[in-house]
């Protein structure tokens, strides 16, 4: 019975991906929902010509940079916050709590506050970096706190120190759970930088979007929307393998 | 008067960085020899929440009820949308991967495309939310769904249940700790996206305020909505998360 869903699975997400697009081009290319719902195709448009390609590309690289850079500095944070709060424990709670109240407070109240004092052209990486660091912090410490009791006991047994046994072992068996925490913030990094870019950044695909919208060019605003998408799908995939591969290498 | 100095030392170890924060800020402020216009101090801050607290309230309730109105609504849905894909196998083989996928979308990015369809309107931004919450509630009750207890899912074949019997009796109490999960993940996400839609569109709102105060230069007032918003945020984020306690304690 089991084996049977596991068969037929993909499949059927494959079918329903491939009935989506279909319904897409179909109710885009009959213009029930207006010009603002183009066909697939006629939103490929927008890649016809070379400036337009370069336009795009020039936006996604610039706002692929801030998210990638702000996944960095989210994850170089939350990784330094989770060590002092797991090396000084007196420090651990309030951490915790700083953590979590960064966290719920939505994204874009920060943005003021940023562009008075980073300037718009770093807003977008400062505003991924808080938008991912939450997941990231939350799967290391977990990971940290549930690394395998033997080696643990054997450093102990062994004489070694706190931050020795942290480097040597909790560290090590905390990896794969911080790259699937890398994984699910790869989304809000995206999402950090589009709304960073709104806050006055000079180029991107947030700065692309709104432009669009106001010049009413509508194939143009769901290329860039899309690009978005994709941005934070392929990192999604590729963190996946890379989740994959720390799996494999670091738990036993 | 024991009792009370042991909630002050726990509160010291749970909040002390909010000292920390606001004295940095009031330090970097003075250091760099800032005047208001380019970087309020906290205490310019807390003078402008004083003075304009009728109009943020105003605005705060408005934003508010967006996020509210689109939090349940989503949740409705999301719940209803996980039940009939558990209904049905193809169904939910279909639609359950596609939602994994779907969440890591980057949704924010949609707001101006979802504008042009609905026009700028607050129909627009309750939606907006509703779209935000629908898919972690979807994939996270269905996940709750799928994971009944095996032995309880025995005893209705043995009883001949009906699956509708099913599903109320065991299959949604036990989804519950995942229904209010989810909601704690969307309740601090409702508000993001409430404020988003009202800073890109000007729908009147906490997220208006930006937009307006960064055409007149007040930055007080922009920072004094965030810190409305930010309190807003985290009020919600720790009802959600009491109800959670709550319901995890209930039905485990």
């Amino acid at each position: 019975m089991n084996t049977r869903r596991l068969d037929y699975g993909p499949l059927y997400t494959v079918f329903g991906l491939l009935a989506a697009l279909a319904a897409w081009e179909v109710i885009g290319r009959s213009g029930v929902w207006g010009e603002s719902f183009p066909a697939l195709s006629a939103i490929a448009g927008a890649y016809d010509t070379t400036i337009r390609r370069e336009l795009l590309g020039r936006a996604l690289a610039r706002t692929a940079t801030s998210a990638g850079l702000g996944l960095l500095i989210g994850a170089l944070a939350s990784l330094l916050l989770v060590s002092v709060g797991h090396l000084l424990k007196s420090l651990h709670e309030g951490i915790d709590s700083f953590a979590t109240t960064i966290h719920a407070i939505p994204t874009i109240a920060f943005g003021p506050v940023l562009i008075l004092v980073a300037g718009p052209e770093s807003t977008p990486v400062v505003l991924s970096a808080l938008a991912a660091y939450f997941p990231i912090l939350v799967a290391l410490d977990s990971g940290l706190k549930f690394a395998p009791r033997a080696p643990h006991d054997l450093a102990a047994v062994l004489g070694a120190t706190t931050l020795r046994a942290f480097v040597r072992i909790h560290f090590p068996a905390a990896i794969p759970a911080f790259v699937d925490g890398l994984r699910m913030a790869a989304p809000g990094a995206v999402i950090g930088a589009a709304l960073g870019e709104w806050f006055g950044a000079p180029r991107g695909l947030g700065v692309l979007i709104i432009s669009s919208l106001q010049n009413v060019r509508i194939p143009q605003l769901w290329a860039a929307a899309l690009l978005c998408v994709a941005c934070s799908l392929s990192a999604y995939t590729v963190l996946s393998l890379v989740h994959r591969w720390a799996h494999r290498r670091y738990v036993w | 008067m024991v009792n009370l100095s042991n909630m002050l030392v726990s509160a010291a170890r749970r909040w002390w960085w909010i000292v920390v924060l606001l004295l940095a800020w009031d330090l970097y402020v003075r250091v760099k020899g800032f005047n208001v216009i380019v970087l309020p101090d906290p205490w310019t801050v807390a003078r402008a929440m004083a003075a304009d607290w009728p109009t943020l309230l105003e605005k705060l309730l408005l934003t508010l009820r967006a996020a509210v109105l689109g939090l349940v609504a989503g949740t409705v849905l999301g719940t209803l949308g996980a039940i009939l894909a558990w209904s049905s196998r193809i169904l939910s083989g279909i639609v359950t991967p596609l939602a994994m996928l779907v969440r890591s979308v980057p949704f924010i990015v949609f707001i101006p495309i979802l504008s042009r369809f609905m026009g700028y309107n607050t129909m627009m931004e309750i939606f907006v939310v509703t779209m935000f919450s629908f898919f972690p509630t979807f994939v996270l009750v269905s996940s709750g769904l799928a994971g009944m207890p095996q032995a309880a899912s025995d005893l209705c074949l043995v009883y001949g249940a009906t699956r509708w019997r099913k599903l109320i009796l065991i299959a949604l109490p036990a989804a519950m700790p995942q229904l209010f999960a989810s909601m704690r993940i969307t309740a601090s996400f409702a508000v993001l996206a409430a404020m988003v839609a009202e800073f890109l569109t000007g729908i009147d709102g906490l997220g208006r305020l930006f937009l307006l105060a960064r055409g007149d230069l007040e930055a007080e007032r922009a920072m004094a909505a965030s810190i409305v918003a930010a309190a807003c945020s985290l009020i919600l984020f720790n009802l959600a998360k009491f109800a959670e306690t709550a319901v995890n304690r209930r039905m485990s």
